[in-house]
């Protein structure tokens, strides 16, 4: 059963790999202007994208900063709570695409995706 | 950046920062980092970043504290500069921060909007009016120190 491993493998592959994101909450004390220089200077980001982060944050109470591997997020929590920032991370969705085309048609022939085809 | 004490009184209000940062349920570090307590590595982060955590802030304070207390002593207690260069100026801001986020958490000065000094205890009044001095120090730290 060739194609039942090779799907196995792609999915355990698909959960190890899942990007985590990195989620910056609100709070009542810091400045604005201060989470914005923390986003520059923690990951680098120019100042609107920092700003337009910072305004997430403000107005909709949390913003995903970063998404990526895990060890690298928790290196950027520790970051940002090093700068009094209240932060936490959380799998990231994985977002599924529909199939391609081609993709399908190398289902229907007996190689697995881990996808489904309508 | 500099600010005048004008007197021993002024120096009393600047050494309220640390005992104000220190004033909160628990260390600021345990704080910060409860949030990854319900997660899988949630004893791998209490081992290893929140000891790092309390070691920076704890710095902070000390850093602060020093400062305040030499510069009062340079003035014998009386009037005389405060000055906050920019190797310093985080230092003193995540202090201030501090300060603050352990004010607000025992005060709630955010609770009612907009805050009225006038309806409040006269301790939570007297937390607010400390609160407001130092969203001030860390706003002009931000804008002319650390942003520069």
């Amino acid at each position: 059963m060739a194609g039942v491993r090779t799907e196995t493998e792609t999915r355990d592959a698909t959960l190890l790999a899942a990007p985590w994101n990195v989620v910056v909450h609100d709070d009542p004390v810091n400045l604005m202007g201060y989470v914005t220089w923390v986003f520059m200077r923690v990951f680098g980001y120019p100042e609107p994208r920092a700003a337009k982060l910072m305004m997430e944050v403000h107005t909709r109470g949390r913003s995903i900063v970063w998404t990526g591997e895990r060890e690298k997020a928790e290196f950027y929590v520790q970051q940002l709570q090093s700068h009094q920032l209240q932060t936490t991370m959380e799998k990231a969705e994985l977002r599924s695409r529909p199939p391609s085309t081609a993709a399908c048609a190398s289902m229907r022939r007996g190689r697995a995706t881990g996808m489904s085809c309508a | 950046m500099r600010i005048d004490a004008a007197g021993p009184r002024d120096w009393d209000v600047l050494r309220m920062i640390v005992p104000d940062a220190l004033s909160g349920h628990g260390h600021l570090a345990e704080r910060i980092a409860a949030p990854m307590a319900g997660g899988e590595d949630a004893e791998d982060w209490h081992e290893l970043v929140v000891p790092e955590l309390r070691s920076l802030f704890d710095s902070q304070l000390g850093a602060v504290a020093h400062a305040i207390e030499q510069a009062a002593s340079a003035a014998g207690n009386g009037s005389g500069p405060l000055t906050i260069d920019r190797d310093s100026a985080e230092a003193w801001y995540g202090a201030l921060n501090q300060a603050r986020l352990a004010l607000e958490q025992r005060h709630r000065l955010h609770e009612d909007e907009p805050p009225d000094p006038g309806q409040m205890s006269p301790t939570r009044r007297s937390a607010w009016f400390r609160g407001q001095f130092y969203l001030v120090i860390q706003g002009l730290l931000l804008d002319h120190v650390m942003n520069r």
